[in-house]
């Protein structure tokens, strides 16, 4: 099936809409891009392969070293890039194909995959989420919590409109019967679309790392091991059991402990560097605890603070000083007792001593990974990447967003792990770059 | 004039911003009035007073409106403007004999389900004893 953008083009020829920039990804680097070359004038394509928008940042509950709420922030700018004249975006929509041409435009087939309900029509009342017999792990929640089949990713999700998870669908018709706005179209299938664009801003962000590949944490086998992204889950604003709980048994968490470096400077897992913001959302994690469980004691195992940023160490002192207690020793194992607490055994660096303790929590504070199936999207000429397989820039210190395919740039995290405002900082130094080069080709 | 009918007070929320404060406050289980009822508008700057004086016709005793503040995406002067029209809305309903703090405004944000349960429990409250 193969379809045409309409609106905000500057254009059609044969059934190709043409767009100054194709923005890829729209998590806060994404979004930011797109705004800042929008604002300038300039007609953006903006893709998001999830069904909101957004990215990682919505789902976080605060941010580091300000303690401000991240969907505050991220809601108003996710509202606006939804409803900016200049930016069309699609989501479900994933980059297929990108041509350079011999005039320096770049052809782009994009798969923008069915959700299955007509998102103009659908109202988002939810009506069919209550009817829908399927039940399954609510990927949005990290697992924590069930969703339906049909369903709308989260309460804040923009567009706040339902799909389909169609493999765990079993077609009963239950939602189509209830919807009242008749928007259930199980007949809609992938659909290609055609775009010719000026220049490509590559922001599809990073991976978490999953813990499970490294057996010694017990991470999937043990139900009170989780990652640092569920306990985030845990203590957002749109929270799925408005309380601090631990898995196995839903007891409220006295004894908490922190594993420093999941993933991260491990060569055995295939990623040596640092993560960035482990230590930084593992110590605001912390600090939210203290808040919430006030009487909850909070270890932190790590190997090295690197408390580097504005008012980072700052941040990091605030902790200790409210009684967060700073372990130096790498895990070497954890193991469940039979009521379900866990036994850490570590080198206690400060005394020498091979030491165990237990905790009724462990959290996983996972590393960065790199996102680099974009690379392969790029048909006839080659962005490279670098060794951990980040998007390589070519020109790091003068023209940080520069790639190596010359009208193609880059923004935030596809780049190297970084932090929010760092993040933020790269997109905008892409939206410049992008609006230069745009600037020269008129 | 005592009566023991709970007021009624509708809620103007945003449609992107404070609306989903709003079903947030339902999904954690916060207790609020039943007698809440809520239309979603895209921007509380476009508010028209006369919907305002409409709902205290219809039997309505209080209207909340829950604005975006300086976080609108429709633009930073939309916590000014609904302020205007509150202002606008306050001289009219001095004129039908209704009291100016029958109508209030707050900025919400997209999670702030407590306090936007707070803002319309103690709304509630004030209203219950103007009618008591």
């Amino acid at each position: 099936m193969e379809a045409t953008l309409t609106g905000k083009m500057d254009n059609t020829v044969a059934g190709v809409a043409n767009y100054d920039v194709l923005v890829i990804g729209a998590g806060i680097a994404g979004e930011e891009s797109a705004l800042k070359l929008a604002d300038m004038g300039f007609r953006v394509l903006l893709i998001e392969k999830e069904p909101s928008i957004g990215g990682k940042m919505i789902l976080l509950s605060k941010v580091f070293p300000t303690l401000d709420c991240a969907a505050c922030i991220t809601t108003p700018k996710v509202s606006e890039t939804a409803r900016h004249p200049n930016i069309t975006l699609l989501t479900m929509t994933e980059a297929d194909s990108i041509v350079k041409e011999a005039d320096n435009r770049f052809s782009v087939v994009l798969k923008k995959k069915p959700r299955y309900v007509v998102e103009n029509d659908c109202t988002g009342c939810q009506e069919c989420e209550t009817v829908c017999p399927m039940v399954v792990k609510d990927q949005y929640q990290f697992d924590l919590v069930a969703r339906k089949a049909i369903y709308i990713p989260f309460n804040i999700a923009n567009p706040r409109v339902a799909l389909i998870d169609i493999e765990n669908c079993t077609l009963c018709g239950a939602c189509e019967q209830k919807c009242p706005s008749n928007c259930i179209d199980f007949t809609q299938k992938e659909e290609q679309i055609n775009v010719t664009v000026k220049s490509v801003v590559v922001a599809t962000g990073f991976k978490l790392f999953d813990p499970i590949s490294i057996d010694r944490y017990g991470y999937g086998k043990y139900k009170n091991v989780i990652t640092s992204m569920q306990m985030e889950r845990e203590l957002a604003p749109t929270r799925p059991f408005n309380h601090i709980l631990r898995p196995s048994d839903g007891k409220i968490p006295e004894k908490i402990a922190y594993i420093f470096c999941t993933g991260s400077r491990d060569h055995t897992v295939g990623n040596p560097i640092c993560s960035q913001v482990c230590c930084m959302y593992s110590t605001k994690q912390a600090q939210l605890l203290m808040g919430a469980l006030p009487m909850a004691d909070i270890s932190l195992y790590y190997i090295n603070i690197r408390a580097f940023g504005k008012g980072f160490n700052e941040f990091y002192l605030q902790a200790k000083d409210m009684g967060a207690s700073y372990v130096k020793g790498k895990i070497a194992s954890v193991s469940e007792k039979e009521n379900g607490n866990l036994l850490l055994r570590y080198e206690d660096v400060a005394t020498g001593k091979v030491t165990e303790s237990e905790h009724d929590l462990v959290v996983l504070s996972v590393g960065l990974l790199a996102n680099p199936a974009i690379t392969k999207v790029f048909k006839n000429a080659t962005l490279e990447m670098d060794a951990l397989k980040y998007i390589k820039q070519t020109n790091l210190l003068q023209s940080p967003a520069l790639t190596s395919i010359k009208g193609v740039f880059v923004a935030g995290t596809a780049t190297a792990p970084m932090d929010i405002p760092d993040t933020i900082m790269s997109a905008g130094a892409a939206a410049a770059e992008t609006s230069g080069y745009l600037n020269q080709w008129s | 004039m005592a009566t023991n009918v709970q007021p009624k007070i509708l809620v103007f929320s945003t449609e992107k911003i404070s609306d989903p404060a709003l079903d947030l406050a339902g999904l954690l289980k916060k207790h609020y009035p039943v007698t809440i009822y809520t239309i979603s508008v895209p921007c509380s700057s476009g508010i028209k007073p006369r919907w305002i004086m409409r709902a205290f016709e219809k039997g309505f005793s209080g209207v909340f409106i829950a604005a975006d503040g300086t976080d609108c995406s429709y633009g930073e002067s939309c916590g000014e403007k609904t302020s205007q029209i509150v202002t606008a809305t306050h001289q009219l309903m001095r004129d039908k004999g209704l009291k100016p703090s029958q109508l209030k405004m707050a900025a919400i944000c997209s999670v702030c389900a407590e306090p936007v349960v707070k803002h319309l429990t103690n709304f509630m409250k004030e209203l219950e004893k103007m009618q008591s």
